[in-house]
């Protein structure tokens, strides 16, 4: 237990890329929990994958014991938030669980369309922001002008912000103090009821769920009954303590102001939502915490095993991630194309690769992946709406009256050389435009509309493409809106597969359709007949490709001293093969499912 | 008796060809001088061959009979004769011959004066490969070769002339701007000069020679239908379209069937009872013992191949002392080819029925299903029953007579069909 007014509870903020991991990690080695040799580089990003694409997924807390110059010791309770727009609803509760936010910016990039919009955040959660100016290491470093334009564009004070270098080591002191002295001490009372926040949870095969917590009254003990409001599931409090850096530390209490976890034997995630609050059975709170609302997947799409004997192994697989990510969403599906599967659902499409990926990395499994798809709501002439998430689901169109796609308001931070070229693409993007902001004379920020199935595929890559990496890109989901769509389907073969199928605008079906039946004729090995693609939209043919029928394969030569090099080309060529779907009387690679759908920018 | 093969390989040439991926050294670029490295190399293959000559005794319980030998290269024909009639006499000395055992020796018709091929047939040389590639000079400058087309005609008459009365001509087909005319042009004239056997092959364009770099992205992709964005804008599309390729490659082979010539392999060719022993051995997977620089081996069903490193190969050998005088212990004497046998393979039983099947498959009258058996087992069908059968019903193999073989469509997807072989 510690004295509230001798804590601090804050998190770092940044657009990606501009050091917020390398800072946190300094915040640790300075404060002497871990050595720099124990440390991996990164210590809050547990996952492999995080470390790798730099990103963070899931969030993390770590405490900190600092004296500082004032000889007093300070415990700092750091948690780290998701750095992406997929995870905007965890990240702003890991926000409600601070009172304090330090503001990283790389001082060769300045602000950022994400650094707006997460000062924004944090400061719509009544957080202190203190701002840092990163990378002074750099020969392009222009601290000063970013400090101008912090105080511009933000509107916070900035020019006694630390000037350090994360990566170098330098000024990380300041920072420290800077915490200390500009960020508020905790609030809260003891002695009320407790009111805790849930900002994370995490699944252990031992002791169950493990809520990670923020204490704002009362006091949390081992025995302790305990409910939580939102799903009204109630637990007898197992274990309490706080978070040393990548291992939990059990104390006998924690108490108002501070940040810590409980465990319950709590077997189900889905009882211990992010944003709910946890109070006393016997001592409830009045009211709940303000700030929480169920997510929904926004982006569905189909997985399936790559070798169908291994559909129990993916199910088992999708639920153990499920323990650990109470936003990821499935359910048994079938295709004809791809035989036994889950329709998934998730936040966005990173949030879909990452669970790709660690379904492939940590549970060796071959996957086929079909089209991402958004939620359509369908409006039949009967009345009844449908949440369309798999568009082979769609009902007849005879029996549909309208259909509405979701919508998306963004913001696009861009220089103004690529202002011509971002407002092009959300032009092809079917964006609305709202307004256009100028920051400075050199930079602006674009206001637009844009749906959201426009988006999740390759929007990211075409905005780095078309800006030269200059852009960067926010949103959050503005609601629903009538929109003229229809489905195309492809016929491989004169067959339809159901796994390529996919909802698109009427405006845009020609182009996507031609697209796909290009990219498919790449995709697809020939064969010993040919092979027609074609796409249709309501039994018509819009687009068509031909696959040419294998004609020559043959090695000319192979003699004594070439055939072990004979038999390595045959074996890549058998190994090609094993990795096919089966669609009638045509293999299709299992890459071809996702790669057809990454129509590049170019194309 | 243990029937054995022998393969000796000679890397050198007068200047390197654009299309040729073999390893030979160019004479001008060898280190040292030329003349004189050659030299070291005779004498390096005479201490390597008395070496593996007394390897194999010792590890051999039946005693060997070899029953071709094959010159390759490079260039075999750049090398003094005598050096040749001595490498034979060495092997004749230290392994026992068959009575017709067969010698081959490659030759390039612009280093082959008619003394050197008399003194080569005196030396026991009885079977010759003349490297032509084609009888028109456009493409021959193209492809590089040192030769003309009406010196090749004059190498062949003159081979003949020195008594030898088993030749063998290579072609090629598909070159850069070569047409069906132009193919068919350079079959007619080989088949009026009534070779025993003749090779056609199909240009490779193999990486890393200059070829590769001139027409690497006009290949077509043999498994996918793609278009090459670089071949659409160059507006020199020099090869012949795979289309082309297969039709003008059919056309020789009816004009050299209607000449007596049986195809009896994917690219060769022979009148009846001149088969080429050397390759015949490859694909029926008889025995071969390859000696000299980067030459391949099967041996005990174990696949090696020596080093390709040219001072490496002549370290290994130097000092050693000639057979005349040897008084070092048979371990001494084979010691230096652990220096330069690598890539050692020892193949699985599983190994040996894939490369039954594709290397068998080469042959136009296929496998023999009751030697599978023999050598396995088990039946052919016990191991590839499924892969049969859906072949056969595509229409790319076919069973008659106890063998398994290609059709037409088949041998030209043959890749197709025989990585399905690999288990």
């Amino acid at each position: 237990m510690a004295e509230s007014k001798k804590i601090r509870n804050f998190c770092i903020v940044a657009h990606i890329d501009h050091g917020k991991s390398t800072l946190a990690d300094r915040l640790i080695e300075k404060t002497g929990v871990l050595t720099s040799r124990e440390m991996q580089a990164q210590v809050l990003d547990n996952m492999d994958i995080e470390r790798e694409r730099g990103i963070t997924i899931k969030s993390q807390a770590v405490r900190m014991v600092y004296t500082a110059a004032d000889g007093q010791e300070y415990i700092l309770n750091m948690i780290d938030t998701p750095g992406h727009v997929d995870f905007g609803y965890e990240v702003s509760r890991s926000l409600a669980a601070c009172d304090g936010a330090i503001l990283v910016i790389d001082a060769t990039q300045g602000v950022e369309a994400q650094t707006l919009a997460n000062v924004y955040l944090a400061l719509d959660h009544d957080l202190e922001v203190v701002p840092v100016i990163n990378k002074i290491d750099l020969p392009s470093a222009e601290p000063q002008k970013v400090k101008d334009e912090i105080e511009d564009v933000i509107g916070i004070e900035a020019q006694d912000a630390p000037c350090i270098s994360a990566k170098v080591g330098t000024g990380i002191e300041e920072v420290l103090e800077a915490v200390i002295s500009r960020l508020p001490a905790p609030g809260g009372e003891k002695s009320e009821p407790l009111k805790a926040l849930i900002f994370d949870s995490v699944y252990d095969s031992y002791k169950g769920v493990i809520v990670f917590c923020r204490l704002f009254d009362g006091s949390i003990r081992r025995g302790m009954p305990v409910k939580f409001l939102a799903t009204g599931a109630s637990a007898e409090v197992v274990e309490v303590g706080y978070f040393g850096p990548g291992r939990f530390i059990p104390c006998e209490e924690l108490t108002a102001g501070e940040v810590g976890y409980f465990t319950a034997s709590i077997k189900n995630i889905a009882d211990t939502r992010v944003g709910d609050t946890v109070t006393g059975v016997e001592k409830p709170c009045a009211e709940a915490l303000p700030g929480y609302k169920k997510v929904m997947p926004m982006v569905y799409c189909g997985i399936y095993p790559a070798d169908n004997a291994r559909y129990g192994e993916l199910r088992d697989a999708l639920e153990k991630l499920q323990l650990n990510d109470a936003s990821l969403f499935y359910e048994p599906e079938t295709s004809q194309a791809l035989g036994f599967g889950f329709r998934c659902g998730f936040l966005g499409l990173l949030h879909l690769e990452v669970i790709e990926e660690r379904l492939q990395r940590e549970y060796d499994l071959d996957l086929v992946t079909t089209a991402p798809s958004v939620v359509y709501r369908v409006y039949k002439t009967d009345g009844e709406m449908i949440e369309l998430t798999n568009p082979s689901n769609l009902p007849d169109p005879s029996s549909i009256d309208y259909m509405e796609e979701p919508i998306v308001s963004g913001e696009i931070m861009v220089t103004t050389d690529y202002i011509g070229a971002i407002m092009q693409l959300c032009q092809e993007r079917r964006g609305k435009y709202l307004s256009t902001d100028y920051i400075e004379q050199t930079r602006a920020v674009l206001k637009y509309e844009l749906p959201l199935n426009e988006i999740i595929y390759d929007f990211f890559d075409a905005l780095k493409s078309r800006s030269r990496g200059y852009a960067s890109f926010d949103y959050e989901i503005k609601g629903y809106e009538r929109s003229n769509l229809v489905k195309l389907d492809i016929l491989i073969n004169k067959e339809q597969v159901d796994a390529l199928s996919f909802i698109v605008h009427a405006d845009g079906a020609y182009e996507r359709g031609k697209k796909m039946c290009e990219r498919l004729k790449e995709e697809i090995p020939r064969h010993l007949f040919e092979i027609p693609i074609q796409a249709t939209v309501g039994g018509r043919v819009i687009a068509r490709e031909t696959v040419k029928a294998m004609r020559k394969d043959v090695l000319a030569k192979c003699y004594g001293g070439d055939i072990t090099r004979k038999k390595k080309l045959l074996e890549k060529q058998k190994e090609g093969k094993k990795k096919m779907r089966q669609i009638g009387s045509v293999e299709i690679p299992q890459n071809a499912f996702l790669n057809v759908l990454k129509l590049g920018d170019e194309d | 008796m243990r029937p054995l093969s022998v393969y000796i390989h000679i890397p050198f040439c007068v200047r390197k060809c654009a299309y040729c991926d073999f390893l030979s050294f160019p004479e001008d670029q060898g280190p040292g001088e030329a003349g004189k490295l050659q030299g070291r190399y005779f004498d390096a293959l005479l201490a390597e061959t008395d070496a593996a000559a007394e390897k194999l005794k010792r590890d051999s319980a039946a005693a060997v009979l070899v029953r071709c030998v094959y010159f390759g290269g490079g260039t075999p024909s750049l090398s003094d004769p005598e050096r040749i009639r001595e490498v034979l006499t060495r092997l004749e000395e230290r392994f026992a011959f068959s009575e017709d055992a067969e010698i081959s020796f490659e030759c390039n018709p612009g280093t082959a004066s008619c003394d050197k091929l008399q003194e080569l047939r005196r030396a026991g040389i009885g079977r010759l490969s003349i490297g032509v590639q084609s009888f028109d000079d456009t493409e021959l400058q193209l492809l590089g070769r040192i030769h003309t087309a009406s010196q090749a005609v004059r190498c062949f008459e003159d081979a003949r002339a020195a008594g030898f009365d088993n030749i063998n001509i290579d072609l090629m087909a598909a070159l850069p701007g070569q047409t069906r005319e132009s193919l068919l042009g350079s079959v007619r004239q080989a088949v009026s000069l009534a070779p025993e056997h003749l090779s056609l092959y199909s240009l490779i364009i193999e990486e890393g020679t200059p070829f590769y770099e001139r027409y690497a992205g006009e290949v077509p992709d043999p498994h996918f239908d793609r278009r090459d964005p670089d071949r659409a804008d160059t507006g020199l599309s020099h090869l012949p379209d795979e289309i082309t390729e297969r039709e003008m490659l059919h056309a020789a082979w009816k004009e050299l069937a209607a000449a007596g010539y049986e195809r009896y392999e994917i690219s060769n060719f022979a009148l009846r009872g001149r088969r080429c022993r050397q390759n015949l051995t490859c694909w029926e997977r008889g025995e071969y013992l390859g000696l000299g620089l980067g030459a391949a081996s099967l041996l005990d069903e174990t696949r090696f191949s020596n080093t390709r490193d040219l001072h490496r190969y002549l370290e290994a050998f130097r000092g050693s002392v000639p057979a005349e005088e040897k008084t070092l212990s048979g371990g001494e004497q084979t010691e230096p080819l652990s220096r330069i046998r690598e890539n050692t393979e020892h193949l699985s039983a599983a190994s040996q029925m894939e490369e039954f099947m594709f290397l068998g498959l080469r042959l136009t009258e296929g496998v023999r299903e009751e030697r599978f058996a023999a050598a396995f087992g088990r039946s052919v069908d016990e191991v590839y029953g499924e892969v049969l059968e859906k072949h056969i019903r595509d229409g790319l193999l076919m069973r008659a007579d106890g063998r398994i073989f290609l059709t037409d469509y088949g041998t030209d997807i043959s890749n197709y069909v025989m990585a399905k072989f690999l288990l």
